[in-house]
């Protein structure tokens, strides 16, 4: 496997002289693990591979549809939505394996005075990586990812109630998406239906947590990309009309500690209850109900943490970066009795419920807080303001 | 290489659209030129009186372009001489031409980028070929590689040299970003971008329009005009990581100019409607540092690529007399070194002691119309002529009922 940056630039230079790759998507991911980026010429990238791309820093604390507000302190009008500017990792340019001719890399975002992003859910992990190998954690970090195949809003596709059966036939999309993730190097292990309509489920084998992170959000696109192939659409809300089965982000951990005092998963499910805004940032997802209590399976000095549910549209660098934090807090707090959950009654309630959680801030970042707040409380006044189909079903012509 | 069997002569009427005659390509090297029509030079949105008499196509060699779909056929750029061979006032790339002697006059190569915003659209409907906000998005990006990756691949092929393409901050607009170069190839590049872009977006089954508003909730197309000067090979407006004093300068002469010079990069009463607050339009007349609610944003994160943006022209502009003005504005302001006003910090457009950029084609008209600058920089017979031709637009405009007047009056009054 190629792993420096020299070896991968001259991959890519040798995949441009033979015409296999022309374009390379030079990207980052959002706070909501959308990808996004530029596309640049391959040969134009390889030329410039070691400079920074500057993209509008608006884009970094926008809400699902783009939308930007004023209460973001990060980026505003009042501060000019200046630019922020990209540093590659060239280390993991690879090819996008589902579409020929083109190639991939993320980069960490830099603001325009030269620090890291503190918006940026890339560096958020980072952040917390840094600070557990501090208190000797290591971490290897799996993702399951649900998701549905749908016709319209209305109707799911491709895949028959009850999941495919043995040579069914679902015109190769899952295929192409297991093909697809592991030509571009992403450990896909299951590709499996779920027993509802449309259901799918992608499995990623454990690898560094940055590494299965950039992978979720990769994935996510990638079904997107071939369901569009398809004539369908692939999506990652949670629940869906006529769903019972939410679709969820699971990451499976495996932790190696220098120390021997281990968490309860009642301690670390009641941290999780307090960053559930982060886990479930839409008001959707809330529906799912709470994250349940983890599964921890000890193994000598290392254990495997397993069972935690965050939603599939959740960004996965902060779904890592959360449950990550929340397990290093809990063993701290190992012996207080596990109090009542953070019982929130919606979005807005769980942001409120961050917004007290001091170690959120301390480990995740203030900043990054400090503007998913605004948002997360939005999200939850828009659906408060709006007059919802159930609303026009219950009580047009009644009331 | 084989050369082409034909060659397109490409010149820009005065509202900027290429225009061009086809000839074989022995015809089109022939030193005397053809001759056109000064009809066909001036254009106008409709037809008004034609001049008479005629210009010579003379090409400019050094821009001969293949075509990436059609290798038997090549592109050339001309310039506009008169009869006794002089350029004619009707050239706009003459005009801008003899700005860039100007600045190597003063001892300055001036480098530009014109950075151009579009709408894909459906072509049955004239509609954005979606509606949702999608800036940067990987995923819809994918949708639109049937046209932006055939203009990336084309436009490199053709030596427009595209760096990146993405979609833009309204449903179905997206940006198409070139190399910076020498102010003349950029002027080239971008207006032929323009041109380039419609006939690929075509072969993949879309539409196109560079109009600067054409929705009244939706973005508005911008041309960002991102331009430096340099001196010995080296960057003249980055002095120790940030912006010198020559820049200072420059930024001086934008400023003091740009109210005047409105109507140069603006040129139909639509791209008015472009200029409202919170839509990343400029409206006050300002400057600083990476902030894009401001009129001229100086960005200096590199110092080769330490640069003035003015960011207030449309799409639709004629990018050779928008970039002549701006750059005409600039030098002047080097020549008699300006000092420019405080640097804008924060929301400009909640600054209302900051003088207003035009907000109407009228004013702006009329601002040209009174500018002996601009007469002086561009040429008087060139400033008349392109006040010319919009004089008619003028008109039209204060004699027309809109759609939105009877949607608001019919029945109410």
């Amino acid at each position: 496997m190629i792993t420096t940056q020299v070896d991968r630039l001259g991959w890519l230079r040798g995949a441009i002289q033979d015409g296999s790759i022309h374009t390379v998507r030079a990207s980052f991911a959002d706070r909501l693990g959308h990808w996004r980026g530029k596309r640049v010429p391959a040969d134009y990238f390889l030329t410039h591979a070691d400079q920074e791309l500057g993209f509008c820093d608006g884009m970094l604390v926008c809400d699902v549809r783009c939308d930007i507000i004023e209460e973001t302190p990060y980026s505003n009008y009042g501060t000019g939505y200046p630019d922020f500017h990209v540093r590659f990792d060239l280390a993991r340019l690879r090819p996008v394996g589902w579409i020929t001719g083109e190639a991939y890399v993320f980069g960490d975002p830099y603001d325009h005075d030269g620090r890291p992003s503190p918006v940026s859910p890339r560096h958020v992990l980072r952040r917390v990586l840094d600070r557990l190998s501090t208190v000797g954690i290591r971490a290897r970090v799996g993702l399951r990812l649900g998701g549905r195949f749908m016709r319209d809003p209305y109707h799911a596709a491709l895949i028959p109630a009850g999941g495919l059966g043995p040579g069914d036939d679902e015109v190769g999309a899952l295929s192409r998406i297991g093909a697809g993730l592991r030509a571009s190097e992403i450990p896909v292990v299951v590709v499996a239906t779920g027993p509802e309509a449309g259901a799918f489920r992608l499995t990623l084998a454990n690898d560094e947590p940055m590494a299965s992170a950039e992978a979720g959000v990769v994935a996510k696109a990638a079904a997107k990309e071939i369901a569009r192939q398809s004539g369908v659409t692939a999506s990652f809300m949670t629940l869906q009309r006529g769903a019972v089965a939410p679709s969820l982000l699971e990451p499976t951990v495996d932790l190696e500690l220098t120390g021997s005092v281990q968490p309860t998963a009642m301690a670390i499910q009641r941290r999780l209850a307090e960053v559930r805004a982060l886990l479930q940032p839409s008001v959707n997802a809330f529906k799912a109900g709470p994250p349940s209590a983890p599964i921890i399976r000890p193994f000598g000095r290392s254990l495997a943490l397993s069972g935690v549910s965050a939603s599939s549209e959740a960004d996965p660098f902060t779904v890592i970066a959360a449950e990550l934090a929340a397990f290093a807090v809990s063993i701290d707090s190992a012996n207080e009795p596990a109090g009542s959950l953070a019982d929130g009654q919606g979005l807005g309630a769980a942001a409120e419920q961050l917004a007290r959680t001091t170690w959120v801030a301390e480990w995740l970042g203030p900043e990054f807080i400090a503007n998913a707040l605004p948002l997360l409380a939005r999200e939850d006044r828009l659906l408060q303001s709006s007059v919802t189909d159930w609303e026009i079903d219950r009580y047009w012509g009644t009331a | 290489m084989n050369r082409s069997r034909w060659t397109d002569l490409v010149w820009v009427d005065l509202l900027g659209r290429p225009r061009v005659v086809r000839v074989p390509s022995e015809i089109a090297s022939a030193e005397a030129g053809l001759e056109v029509s000064k009809h066909h030079v001036v254009g106008g949105y409709d037809n008004g009186a034609p001049p008479s008499g005629l210009v010579r196509l003379v090409p400019d060699a050094s821009t001969e372009r293949r075509v990436a779909w059609d290798p038997d056929r090549s592109i050339v750029m001309t310039d506009l001489k008169e009869e006794d061979g002089s350029p004619s006032p009707l050239c706009s790339r003459s005009t801008l031409r003899s700005v860039l002697e100007v600045a190597g006059q003063m001892g300055y190569d001036v480098f530009a980028a014109a950075e151009l915003e579009f709408f894909l659209l459906t072509p049955e409907t004239g509609e954005p070929i979606y509606r949702d906000i999608q800036q940067y998005s990987i995923i819809k990006g994918t949708e639109l590689e049937p046209v932006l990756g055939a203009v990336r691949n084309s436009l490199r092929q053709m030596n427009i040299p595209v760096e990146a393409s993405n979609p833009e901050y309204s449903g179905g607009q997206v940006e198409v970003n070139i190399e910076y170069g020498p102010a003349l190839a950029a002027a080239d590049r971008a207006t032929l971008m323009r041109s380039l872009v419609r006939v690929l977006a075509r072969k993949a089954g879309m539409g196109v329009t560079f109009m600067a508003k054409p929705w009244t909730d939706e973005a508005g197309n911008g041309m960002h005009v991102h331009q430096s000067l340099w001196r010995e090979g080296r960057n003249a407006f980055s002095q120790n990581g940030s912006l010198s004093q020559l820049a200072r300068h420059y930024a001086a002469g934008l400023l003091s100019r740009i109210r005047e010079y409105a109507l140069l990069g603006s040129p139909t009463p639509n791209a008015y409607h472009r200029r409202s607050d919170h839509t990343f339009a400029p409206t006050r007349v300002c400057w600083g540092t990476d902030n894009r609610t401001l009129a001229v944003r100086a960005i200096t994160d590199h110092p080769n690529s330490t640069r003035l943006e003015q960011r207030d022209a449309a799409a639709d502009c004629n990018v050779y007399l928008a970039l002549a003005g701006q750059i005409a504005a600039g030098l002047e302001g080097v020549r008699d070194r300006r000092e420019p006003p405080a640097q804008a910090i924060g929301d400009a457009y909640a600054r209302e002691d900051l003088p207003e950029l035009p907000r109407t084609f009228l004013s702006a008209y009329d601002l040209l119309d009174g500018s002996g600058a601009a007469r002086a920089a561009l040429g008087g017979e060139t400033v008349s002529s392109y006040l010319g031709i919009l004089g008619r637009e003028r008109e039209v405009q204060l004699r027309t009922a809109s759609e939105w007047e009877r949607a608001r009056y019919l029945s109410s009054v």
